[in-house]
């Protein structure tokens, strides 16, 4: 459905695959007879919020858990191709890894407007489909590792039979992640998403014995479980 | 394998073409002969005897002769030196990949700001659309891109900060998406100047090339600054006055 044209750009005929939801301002240009409508991201006070989903009600609450980017829908006929300020793409095939996939918002360039999004507390991660929520505490906890990872409080999770593309600065690698494996530990800042059932830790490796002596790496975000992490090759916040 | 190990010298850096397996470098071989027009910091290295001359003072002679005659862009005159002499001279811009192209007898026109040098048997004018620029003639010009050029023929509808540029074919005209347009948020939204959105393309039709990249964010409106200041002798006194209070009106908000 969607097609790398090059290292940052995707295209995608929507005549074929149907209405796609991108990013707002990500379209770069398009052939044929296309109409751009504001979207509203599943979650939300409006346009068919999802209930039990984990999901925060009102626009100013999504807004308060910074999980929020303008989206619109792209409709009609032709072909779209779609980048957000140079940084590289990655499209992910969710039939391929489970069917779910939870990114931020940010992070989030486009994806098939059949697919299901909804803003998730990252509590609920690795609940499987988010069903489950984390209680007062899980989400208080997570919260605190949320503000360290600059990841929020709230992630994005897409779900459905099709396509997500992502963005990641200096190019997206998927590493796999399964009990038969050894753990993988990934640096917050270069964490993009994860798709499957995977459980994120965030690890402190300050004590008293190396206050400053770091290096920078005193976080590490441990993941665990069964599925797919994708890591960006930098450091750069989108 | 790969050049990027390879240590380069004046032997075996190339001549007018793009550093081995680095996109992002352009090495530029330099004679008195063929002096050419630069952007202001695209410079990252050279070898040889060079000088780097600022359009707007110190120049004489030939070379302002040549300016005056082939530059006709005041708004962009302090953005742009002229190098002269004899070497190698290697450029970058902010890690964009770097083309370059070859025109013959030909007319482009492209972003100011995705301009990075050209040869001065090229004339440059100044574009009808903001911010960007024509090159009329035959010769070499480098421009940079935030990831390859994508070459797209008309009919196409391009996102304003995807546009690289456009050539041997009309000037594009603005398509507004009408169900956008009637919301009421755009509408202020396009008053403050902001299109971040979809809401906006530029309309290419007829025949020709279009040239579009991943977008890019704007690095800074000294060019809209500039395109505004141009126009503001022209106006009438109630025109200015209209402005003047918008612009009263815009920067309580942003204080407030």
């Amino acid at each position: 459905m969607f097609t790398k044209v090059n290292s940052k750009v995707v295209s995608v005929d929507i005549g074929r695959t149907g209405p796609v939801v991108a990013r707002k301002g990500a379209m770069l240009f398009y052939k044929g007879e296309v109409l751009f409508q504001p979207h509203q991201i599943a979650g939300g006070g409006m346009g068919g919020g999802m209930p039990g989903m984990g999901a925060i009600g009102g626009m100013a609450g999504r807004m308060l858990a910074g999980e929020h980017e303008s989206t619109m829908i792209a409709q009609g006929n032709g072909e779209v191709h779609y980048g957000y300020r140079g940084i590289e793409v990655h499209i992910v095939d969710l039939g391929q890894v489970g069917g779910t996939i939870r990114v931020e918002a940010s992070r989030l360039l486009a994806y098939g407007a059949n697919l299901q999004a909804s803003v998730v507390s990252v509590a609920s991660q690795g609940g499987g489909g988010g069903g489950g929520g984390g209680g007062l505490f899980g989400a208080l906890r997570s919260a605190a590792a949320g503000v360290v990872t600059g990841q929020g409080m709230f992630t994005t999770q897409v779900s459905g039979p099709g396509q997500v593309v992502i963005l990641g600065h200096g190019g997206v690698f998927e590493i796999e992640v399964s009990p038969q494996k050894p753990p993988v530990t990934v640096d917050p800042q270069a964490f993009v998403g994860a798709s499957g059932q995977v459980t994120t830790t965030l690890r402190s490796t300050v004590s008293w014995r190396n206050v400053g002596r770091t290096g920078g790496e005193a976080m590490q975000l441990e993941c665990a479980g069964q599925g797919v992490v994708y890591v960006q090759a930098s450091e750069e916040k989108l | 394998m790969s050049q990027l190990n390879t240590v380069w010298s004046p032997m075996n850096l190339p001549s007018d073409d793009n550093v081995p397996d680095n996109n992002y470098s352009f090495c530029i071989d330099l004679n008195p002969a063929q002096p050419w027009f630069m952007s202001k910091g695209a410079m990252i290295a050279y070898y040889g005897q060079m000088q780097f001359t600022a359009l707007t003072h110190g120049l004489q002679g030939q070379l302002l002769q040549m300016v005056a005659q082939q530059f006709s862009a005041p708004l962009y005159l302090g953005d742009y030196v002229v190098a002269e002499g004899q070497g190698k001279l290697i450029i970058g811009d902010r890690g964009y990949d770097i083309n370059a192209y070859d025109l013959e007898d030909g007319n482009l026109t492209i972003r100011a700001a995705n301009l990075l040098a050209f040869q001065p048997q090229l004339s440059l004018n100044q574009s009808i659309v903001p911010g960007f620029l024509t090159i009329i003639g035959t010769g070499k010009f480098l421009a940079s891109s935030n990831g390859p050029v994508m070459f797209v023929e008309p009919p196409v509808r391009v996102d304003p900060e995807a546009l690289v540029g456009w050539a041997d074919c009309p000037s594009p005209s603005h398509h507004y998406d009408q169900a956008w347009v009637n919301s009421f948020i755009t509408a202020a939204g396009m008053r403050l100047g902001i299109n971040s959105g979809e809401e906006r393309q530029f309309d290419f039709t007829g025949s020709g090339t279009v040239l579009v990249q991943s977008s890019e964010k704007v690095r800074d409106d000294s060019t809209v600054v500039r395109t505004i200041q141009g126009q503001l002798p022209g106006l009438s006194t109630s025109g200015l006055q209209q402005i003047n209070q918008q612009i009263t009106q815009q920067l309580t908000q942003h204080q407030g």
